[in-house]
């Protein structure tokens, strides 16, 4: 079986599917059931690479590590969640078009061993993600989607660029030559490659302070839309960030500047949540907070960590979308995203699993992100990180502050309406928040896995 | 992950806690899962072997308890209890992994505090206690607790007060005594520790008397009886900590008792202000026995159990020559006698001034608690040392040496002691004197038609006139230079500080997410040029 398929069948189901328009959500949802089967199937032979070479240097060449697998697995599991949930909705079938595209696109970054592969599957990814953004067809989508346009074109031009000069010094776009020869580069060079990178894929990452532009995204794009954007493409250029940057070998310096980033990300981001009134910019803010999170544990260089970020990497992910696919359910409700729709309805099930949500968000046990974030902390404090322990516990303090806000809006008295939720999409919710749960009770085997990939992501050497 | 060790300490938490929820657990049919929930992470606490035990049972404390508050009190108070209570779990979560970090294990019996570097001691102390001091109520950390108590269902005010208070003082026992080990501390910050304790102590008494609210006075006693818990368990030996756990006992019970009759008061009258209430023992005598029982444990008089955690404070005190914090204690206490009387007079006694007709009738479930602590309290205080039986093996657990004591009956300090039974049967014989001479008058006495009937003072009262004035109680100590101060003063300005700079700089720093796409972009080019400059080597 071919790595390809990973990329083949997405696109593929994306691009036939226009003739078969009425059965999209079943074939994609068996897509997914299917490339989620083939994955397991690679789990004996691990790691794997194939290259299809045209003329030099121009190759696809795929690499499938354990990183790279739990990646592909992650995407796969929230993509089959998020068909389960939109497959009764017959009026908004056609998202399931470009989301097949998007999940094409973003195995096609995880696998990817040459850097070009990974420029084309990011334009890819960014073509599918600005017309997410514009599917609600008003004038906030569209102007959403324009600006989204505008700040990809500025990351793939600084992409290009840092692809260029690689290109031009060392003769090859493979990933695992570029990392073996780019310490023979040219200092003043490898400072343009390396910043050029840096700029480019931390546009996408979401890092402060190339992230000016995302939470307006958010609040342009439909709330099914920034599920997957929250939980699978921010997930996936977070790995591509890491990925890249300890292929080259980047040192402490420049760690410790990504951490130092992390901690004022997750810091502004937190504090500008709290007077936020939108919904959906709320949740935009939390989702760039975890990112902080996330720079500052892959950026330490502790295996332990690393191991927490893939960890909260996971259950972000999950969170995310359970969160947003809930604000879905409301917005269809209320038509309306401001914070003041938690006092309107009346659902335990629905307060429920916002509560798990929130509770998990805040690493507090007994959820899943309690068990990141131990593991963040215990692999920073071995670090001697004792600033970025304090900080990551203090700013959490402040998260808790609006997140808590709309839970206890949610119980005040006043006029309720009850809501009802389809049993699939209670289904759906019910199996993330039990996950999270499960993990926060059992996560023994689950942070085996998450290190086994946080070795293959960080390298050995790099330990 | 999990794990528990079943030990002495344990043992005694887990009965109070049991004898709490059980008694009250009838009364409370709403939230039962929370409630559950609640008792099994307390229970969680008690027996746990490891840090990360402890902490998940401490944090699902919180939210538990939070979720069954917020449906009753108002969103500002319910964000207090929970920021704040969270903070204390990062705090604890903060000293966990510094522990950790040193000693590279969580388990209890595992841990060498020796290992840690004597400059982060200090750190992983203010951690604890800041942890500590948020559970208990400790000034400047209280600001949660009076709005809290005083807006949650009043049987669910119980529950916080005589147990989930408890838990700040099982992490002090555990912690300090049985993790870190006494000999490791500095001096001096126990002592700023049993300041706090004696400080907070001394201004809930005061702020306890100028309440017009029973349940914000009760608060407010619950603060203060804590901090007297904190400053003896400072003095880290046998009698500091039997002390400690003698007063925690007492006081479990004591605020039961109190919450569970001022819950009944509320339920009977719907009204919660000394000013709105009197003369309540005509109609109630069982309740207003209760609460006086109640109120002597409160101020430990004897003869009951109180008295005999009083003394233990007080012996231990002078046995380490502590005489400031002696005479600070002895102040506060006697203080306090004010608002126990206020309590008694403000509610039951004076002229009635609520219609006995919409009365509503109060199920035997309010008495059931109330009896079982008032029984407790007089056993406790017949027996004195039967709670020093029990706190033996907890004491040899941690390894300090066993009081010794001859009978039940009898208390003994280092260097003083107390026959508990005698003390009641003198007691006892008194009341019956008393009680022959006082029916024997009674029965001369003019009964009055009507207890407005008190025209010939010079004025005539209408029935809205009020005759009593015990909830003024109080209200004259504005004018006390020193007592003034503190009823001026609060730290809820402070606190309300930290949240307007917070929410201002959201304010300042949400404009960045709001920037037009020109502006970011020029930001990305702004950013690119600067590192350019500095270069990467």
């Amino acid at each position: 079986m071919s790595l390809l398929y990973f990329v083949i069948l997405p696109l593929l189901a994306s691009f036939l599917t226009p003739f078969f328009r009425n059965y999209l959500r079943y074939i994609s949802l068996a897509v997914n059931l299917m490339l989620l089967a083939l994955s397991f199937s690679f789990l004996g032979s691990l790691p794997i690479r194939e290259s299809i070479s045209f003329d030099s240097p121009l190759s696809i060449a795929f690499v499938l590590d354990s990183a790279s697998l739990f990646f592909i697995v992650l995407f796969l599991s929230i993509m089959t969640l998020f068909s389960i949930y939109a497959i009764r909705d017959k009026s908004r079938k056609d998202i399931f078009i470009l989301t097949n595209m998007l999940l094409a696109s973003v195995s096609g970054l995880v696998l990817s061993g040459d850097i070009f592969n990974i420029y084309i599957f990011f334009e890819i990814a960014s073509i599918s993600a600005y017309i997410l953004t514009s599917l609600q067809k008003d004038k906030e989508a569209y102007s959403g989607a324009i600006r989204y346009m505008i700040m990809g074109a500025v990351a793939s031009i600084f992409l290009l660029i840092g692809i260029m000069t690689i290109y031009l010094n060392l003769g090859t776009l493979n990933l695992v030559t570029i990392g073996e020869k780019f310490s023979t580069i040219d200092n003043q060079i490898k400072s343009l490659t390396l910043i050029s990178l840096f700029i480019g894929f931390g546009i996408k990452a979401e890092i402060f302070p190339l992230n000016f532009w995302v939470v307006d995204i958010y609040q342009a794009s439909t709330n099914r839309v920034n599920a997957l954007f929250s939980s699978v493409l921010s997930k996936a250029y977070i790995f591509l960030f890491f990925h890249i940057a300890y292929i080259l070998g980047v040192n402490i310096k420049i760690l410790s500047f990504l951490a130092i980033l992390g901690i004022i990300s997750f810091g502004v981001s937190e504090i500008s949540a709290l007077s936020s009134k939108n919904l959906k910019r709320v949740f935009a803010y939390s989702t760039l907070g975890q990112i902080g999170v996330l720079f500052i544990a892959l950026s330490s260089s502790s295996i332990v960590a690393t191991t927490g970020a893939i960890f909260l990497i996971a259950l972000h992910a999950i969170t995310k979308l359970m969160l947003f696919l809930s604000l879905d359910i409301l917005e269809d409700r209320f038509s309306s995203v401001n914070i003041d729709i938690f006092k309107k309805f009346n659902s335990l099930f629905l307060i429920s699993i916002f509560a798990i949500g929130f509770l998990s968000l805040l690493g507090v046990p007994p959820f899943g992100g309690f068990i990141a974030k131990l593991t963040i902390l215990e692999g920073l404090i071995t670090k001697s990180e004792y600033i970025l322990v304090g900080a990551i516990l203090v700013i959490s303090l402040i998260e808790a502050v609006y997140l808590f806000k709309l839970l206890g809006m949610s119980r005040e008295a006043g006029e309720k309406s009850s809501l009802d939720i389809p049993i699939l999409k209670r289904g759906v919710l019910s199996i993330m928040a039990l996950s999270i749960i499960y993990l926060g009770i059992f996560p023994e085997l689950f942070l085996q896995i998450c290190k086994s990939v946080a070795l293959a992501l960080v390298g050995v050497d790099n330990v | 992950m999990f794990s528990f060790e079943i030990t002495p300490l344990g043992n005694l938490f887990l009965a109070l806690n049991l004898a709490v929820f059980g008694s009250l657990i009838f009364m409370k049919r709403e939230n039962l899962a929370l409630m559950l929930l609640l008792f099994l992470s307390l229970s969680t606490i008690f027996y746990a072997n490891n840090l990360i035990t402890l902490f998940i049972g401490w944090e699902v404390m919180s939210w538990s308890s939070y979720f069954i508050i917020v449906k009753d009190v108002k969103l500002k108070t319910a964000q207090k209890y929970i920021i704040f209570n969270l903070g204390a779990g990062f705090a604890l979560l903060g000293a966990i992994v510094l522990i950790y970090n040193f000693s590279g294990t969580f388990i209890y019996s595992d841990i060498i505090f020796n290992k840690v570097p004597i400059p982060f001691r200090t750190p992983i102390y203010i951690l604890l206690f800041i942890t500590i001091f948020v559970k208990s109520g400790i000034i400047p950390f209280h600001y949660w607790v009076i709005d809290t108590y005083k807006e949650a269902e009043d049987i669910f005010s119980a529950i916080l007060s005589a147990i989930i208070s408890k838990a700040g003082i099982f992490l002090f026992i555990t912690l300090f005594i049985k993790i870190i080990g006494y000999k490791y501390i500095e001096t001096n910050l126990l002592d700023i520790v049993a300041w706090l304790g004696v400080i907070t102590s001394i201004v809930a008494t005061f702020k306890a008397i100028s309440q017009n609210s029973l349940k914000r006075l009760l608060a407010y006693s619950s603060i203060a009886q804590v901090g007297y818990i904190v400053t003896v368990l400072t003095i880290l030996n046998s009698s500091g900590l039997e002390a400690g756990l003698y007063h925690t006992v007492i006081h479990t019970f004591v605020k039961l008792l109190l919450f569970v009759n001022i819950a009944s008061i509320i339920y009977i009258t719907k009204k919660d202000k000394f000013s709105e209430l009197g003369g309540l023992i005509y109609s109630y005598p069982t309740l207003f026995i209760m609460l006086l029982i109640g109120i002597i444990g409160l101020a430990g008089m004897p003869p009951l159990g109180g008295f005999s955690s009083k003394f233990l404070i007080y012996t231990t005190l002078l046995e380490e020559k502590k005489a400031l914090l002696l005479v600070a204690i002895m102040f506060s206490s006697a203080s306090a006698f004010l608002y126990c009387y206020k309590l008694i007079y403000g509610i039951y006694l004076g002229h009635s001034k609520t219609d006995k007709k919409e009365h509503r009738k109060l199920s035997t479930l309010y008495y059931i608690p109330q009896y079982i602590a008032s029984l407790i309290l007089i056993v406790l205080g017949f027996l004195p040392s039967l709670a020093i039986e029990i706190f033996n093996p907890i004491l040899i657990s941690l390894g300090f040496k066993p009081t010794n004591f001859s009978t039940l009956f009898e208390l003994n300090s280092n260097f003083a002691s107390f026959n508990g039974g005698a003390i009641m049967a003198i007691f006892i014989a008194i009341f019956v004197v008393i009680l022959l001479i006082v029916t024997s008058i009674k029965n001369r006495t003019v009964k009055t038609r009507d207890k407005l009937d008190i025209s010939y003072c010079g004025e005539v009262p209408n029935p809205n006139s009020n005759l009593h004035y015990g909830y003024g109680v109080g209200e004259e100590l504005r004018r006390v230079s020193f007592i003034g101060f503190i009823l001026k003063n609060s730290v809820s300005p402070y606190w309300e500080r930290v949240l307007v700079v917070v929410k201002e700089s959201s304010i300042f720093l949400k404009r960045l997410y709001s920037l037009t796409i020109q502006n970011v972009g020029v930001v990305t080019i702004i950013l690119f040029s600067i590192l350019l400059y500095i270069g990467v080597e």
